[in-house]
């Protein structure tokens, strides 16, 4: 360092912590080990500090230095040359938040959004990690306080009840699933059906009016149950509430830690799963189907239905597909026609037209 | 008592303003680095997140030539955080106890709900309790500022104000606001310097009958000149000084126009960055404060003494965060 540098002086406010009296425009400047502090107006000597005993503080366009032990005595400087000099002088003694390059705030903005990209794509893997080896009774149990939510919105009907577990026993048969699959049929005109922890299924009764044929049906329900041996249900549970905490986390607010209601679990439960776990229920709703010798016309009919009236825009049906395979991804996966029909008949005429009105309206 | 600046209007009368100096950039850098390091240690940054920015905002605003200086660590921030852990685990533990022992969970729900009205009845305090806190680590020209312990006279204003104004259909509410504005208002020291309000309660009576009204037929729009009206009547009403120092008394040139554009200006800003533009939305707030709001008066700023007011710990502040009440 020149001896220039070295005797470089700097201008500045100091304070002693006591009184204003003794506070004012200073000169700061180093002496050896010393750096001494005098009056702008008359010189005189104010403080006079050993390198060691000050520690430093540097931000955009502002140093602070602070006596260690002397309590409040402080010099407040403008001069961005002071930190580097003062570092060179005494590498241990710089520290401070000082940041001010523009290429660095772009570098941090790439950053950032990658990891929040990051963040995204590997939260669906990790739920689903996550998922698959949580045990079946937790998911059931949280499912017992959602039961109260979802009794209270849903409707009875002995026949259409019994239809629909006439069609879930033909699509199950054999298989023994984790859960045992319980339908639900809601009063909601919305054309839905959902798929929520512990294994139950909700048919809204807009979506039953809506069908066309008992394999529409059947194929809906395929392809919920596989949601549920999926455990994607429990995977997007897991997926938003990562997503909270870390939300959570990065802008300090814990207060949603704090409240858990059955409406929040519901809210969770119901958001859209992934287009790849859609794409994997639909390949094990088509093999179910087959096993159960239902014919894949049900699922082709309803599924490209919905997937038109997507494209179509505005839509009810929208409701139940915004994350689903496009269509020609659909046509793919179900194949080339004609399809066998369904061998025995999933059920009749008296008992499709009970399907179709569940909560007894007057029509 | 009035100060002495009522009297005197004498032309030896000075301005003392209020600067900030902080760009824009620097802050948005502060605040993306504050984001990723908070991601990265998975939140534990957020307290030293905290400090930064407070660091940054509090050194680069001045009031008659000399910076404000934040104090505060970032440790006790973290404590405060983990006294809260503690609060709210022993709160769940005797609600879950009760719950699962002889008393059952209808008495069990009970508890956790008297709990958490004891919660948002303490909000209140929180706020002083933060605010003392900040002040207590804030210095100028060496000097620390304060607020006296006034938690529990504010809170009973708080409450008591909020039921008589809902009692009253609105018309106790210039009284409450006056409180709630008095209180922390006398309560705050820099040194040997203190703050003087010397408003009455029912001035603001009529202006906010008629803001009431207004509000209802211009759709809200009335609300920034309301806000306006107030501020300027705080302002002339309120004091900084001492017998041996002086008084200077605070001046407000805010009207209800600018508020409205500083509101719609910023609302326009945040939406179409996407929110990117928040640091200099700050920062332009923080500028349009400093160009409206000043003090006018004869003040001896050489001779303020160190007061030996507490320093209270973090705890109210770390509540209020981790609650994200809103404190400011």
């Amino acid at each position: 360092m020149s001896e220039n540098t070295a005797r470089r002086k700097f201008l500045g406010e100091y304070a002693d912590g006591q009184s204003t009296a003794n506070t004012g425009q200073s000169l700061l400047e180093h002496d050896g080990d010393e750096l001494i502090i005098r009056s702008l107006e008359t010189n005189e000597e104010r403080q006079r500090w050993q390198f060691q005993e000050v520690e430093i503080e540097v931000g955009p366009g502002i140093s602070v230095l602070r006596h260690k032990v002397l309590t409040g005595q402080q010099f407040i400087c403008h001069d961005p040359e002071m930190p580097h000099i003062f570092k060179k002088q005494n590498p241990a003694l710089t520290h401070g938040f000082h940041l001010k390059q523009t290429h660095l705030a772009i570098g941090l903005v790439i950053v950032f959004f990658g990891l929040v990209a990051l963040i995204w794509l590997s939260a669906n893997t990790a739920a689903q990690f996550v998922a698959l080896r949580v045990p079946a009774q937790w998911e059931q149990s949280l499912s017992s306080k959602l039961n109260e939510y979802v009794t209270k919105s849903s409707c009875e009907s002995v026949e259409a009840n019994r239809v629909v577990g006439k069609i879930l026993a033909r699509l199950v048969g054999q298989r023994q699933l984790q859960f045992d699959v319980k339908i639900k049929i809601s009063n909601s005109p919305d054309v839905n059906a959902f798929a929520l922890p512990g294994g139950v299924i909700l048919l809204n009764r807009g979506f039953l009016q809506q069908v066309n044929s008992p394999e529409e049906v059947a194929a809906v329900l395929a392809h919920e149950i596989q949601h549920v041996e999926q455990r994607h249900v429990m995977s997007t549970v897991i997926r938003a509430s990562f997503i909270a905490m870390v939300w959570s986390v990065i802008f300090g607010d814990m207060s949603s830690f704090i409240m858990v209601d059955p409406g929040l679990i519901h809210s969770l439960a119901t958001t859209s799963f992934s287009r790849q776990q859609e794409a994997s229920a639909d390949l094990g709703g088509l093999k179910m189907l087959d096993e159960a010798g239902i014919s894949r016309q049900g699922f082709k009919d309803f599924f490209l239905k919905i997937s038109k009236s997507i494209e179509g825009k505005g839509s009810d049906w929208a409701t139940l597909i915004n994350s689903h395979p496009s269509s020609s991804t659909r046509m793919k996966m179900i194949g080339s026609e004609p399809f066998r029909e369904s061998r025995p008949k999933i059920a009749e005429e008296g008992e499709f037209a009970a399907l179709k009105n569940p909560c007894n309206l007057k029509i | 008592m009035q100060p002495d600046i009522q009297q005197d209007q004498s032309s030896t009368q000075e301005f003392y303003r209020f600067q900030f100096f902080g760009q824009g950039m620097d802050f948005f850098v502060i605040m993306l680095k504050n984001i990723i390091l908070t991601i990265f240690t998975l939140g534990i940054y957020h307290f030293w997140a905290k400090v930064n920015s407070r660091k940054f905002l509090w050194q680069n605003m001045e009031f008659a030539s000399s910076r404000f200086l934040y104090t505060g660590t970032a440790i006790e921030l973290l404590i405060a955080r983990l006294k809260f852990f503690g609060i709210v685990a022993v709160a769940v533990l005797i609600v879950a106890l009760i719950s699962m022992g002889g008393l059952g969970e209808t008495v069990g729900m009970l508890v956790g709900g008297l709990i958490y009205f004891a919660f948002f009845l303490c909000v209140p305090y929180l706020i002083i309790g933060a605010w003392r806190y900040r002040l207590s680590r804030t210095t100028w020209k060496g000097i620390q500022l304060g607020m006296m312990d006034c938690g529990k006279e504010y809170t009973m204003s708080f409450i008591g104000g909020y039921i008589l104004t809902i009692l009253s259909f609105g018309l106790y509410y210039s009284k409450w606001s006056h409180d709630l504005y008095r209180i922390p208002c006398e309560n705050i020291r820099m040194g040997t310097l203190r703050f003087k309000y010397t408003g009455k309660p029912w001035d603001l009576l009529v202006p906010c009958i008629k803001a009431f009204f207004l509000t209802i037929f211009t759709l809200g729009f009335y609300i920034p000149w309301f806000v306006a009206e107030m501020a300027r009547y705080r302002a002339s009403h309120t004091f900084i000084g001492s017998e041996t120092n002086g008084f200077a008394r605070m001046q407000c040139k805010l009207t209800g126009g600018q508020i409205l554009g500083q509101v719609l200006l910023q609302y326009l800003l945040i939406v179409f960055t996407f929110g990117l533009a928040l640091p200099w939305v700050i920062i332009n707030n923080l500028n349009f404060f400093c160009e409206n709001i000043f003090f006018q008066g004869k003040l001896d700023f050489s001779n303020i003494q160190q007061s030996n007011l507490a320093r209270p710990g973090a705890l109210a502040d770390g509540i209020g965060d981790a609650l994200d009440i809103g404190i400011g």
